[in-house]
């Protein structure tokens, strides 16, 4: 696919060759945007940012590297400058229908997927950015470590550290909602 | 919280191997600590699987709506009027010559 594209890209045949990249990237593209801004909303108008950033761009991609790691650095910047414009990270509940929190907590005290969210929220930039790549790419080290120009081992130690940070405190806060019935 | 010998191993249980998930499985049946680190931990993957499996974009990104303009505006820019300006010549020489504005020259010789 990416061999498709760049064939496009040398005959100077930009609409084919960005309606590939829109078609293989603009998920992956979201979930790095939403990785680093942390809102649904703000991911989808940084994506659309970030693919229109690409369009204007793609006659001056050589090759130099990856299309795939053009792509996301791009990206990352993109969403990066989004964040420091004032998309601070913030928990917005997701109210995805049909998602019952209950329905998939198993701990006594059940804890809301939007308390979770908030908890997430909490952890260091990169342990945020890792555990929520991490869960929507099917959790793939290696993809996470791809999108995040990240070495694997880094990826491994930054999900370890968010995955028991947030045991820990699920635990506590289990713990006192138990104790305030 | 988890008996630290045995805290990374937890936190990876589904990636151990055999050898590893004996000692660890032994471990778990004697430490009320650890298995119940273990449960959280599971409880957790599950949740953050939940939480993020909504992770499709609800809006779809319309190629047409975003190549617009064109990406090479400067480029075409430069290489169109050099031929709009490389046209405009060859058809004002022709004409020239055609229609005898050069013949002025010619008489003065």
């Amino acid at each position: 696919m990416e061999d498709e594209i760049r064939a496009h890209l040398e005959h100077q045949r930009w609409h084919q060759a960005f309606d590939l990249v829109v078609k293989h990237y603009q998920t992956k593209v979201f979930h790095l945007a939403f990785s680093i801004l942390g809102n649904r909303e703000q991911a989808e108008d940084a994506s659309q940012e970030i693919l229109l950033r690409i369009w204007r761009a793609l006659p001056m991609y050589r090759g130099a590297s990856a299309l795939s790691t053009w792509i996301f650095s791009i990206a990352r910047n993109a969403s990066l400058t989004a964040l420091k414009r004032g998309a601070s990270w913030r928990t917005v509940s997701l109210e995805e229908p049909g998602v019952s929190a209950a329905a998939v907590v198993r701990p006594t005290a059940a804890r809301s997927l939007g308390a979770l969210e908030a908890l997430v929220a909490e952890l260091p930039e990169k342990q945020r950015q890792v555990i929520a790549l991490f869960y929507m790419e099917g959790k793939s080290y290696e993809e996470v470590a791809r999108l995040l120009d990240m070495p694997l081992g880094t990826v491994k130690t930054h999900l370890f550290r968010a995955r028991r940070e947030l045991a820990l405190r699920w635990q506590k806060e289990n713990a006192n909602a138990v104790r305030s019935l | 919280m988890p008996c630290e010998a045995f805290e990374e191993l937890l936190n990876g249980y589904s990636d151990l191997s055999a050898a590893e998930r004996v000692t660890v499985d032994a471990h778990l049946n004697t430490c009320h600590d650890c298995s119940g680190f273990l449960e959280t931990l599971t409880a957790l993957d599950e949740s953050l699987t939940a939480l993020y499996s909504f992770a499709e974009p609800q809006r779809i990104f319309e190629p047409a709506l975003v190549r617009r303009p064109s990406p090479i505006p400067e480029i075409l820019d430069f290489a169109g009027w050099a031929a709009v300006a490389a046209i405009v010549i060859i058809l004002g020489v022709t004409a020239a010559a055609r229609f005898g504005y050069m013949l002025p020259l010619s008489v003065g010789w």
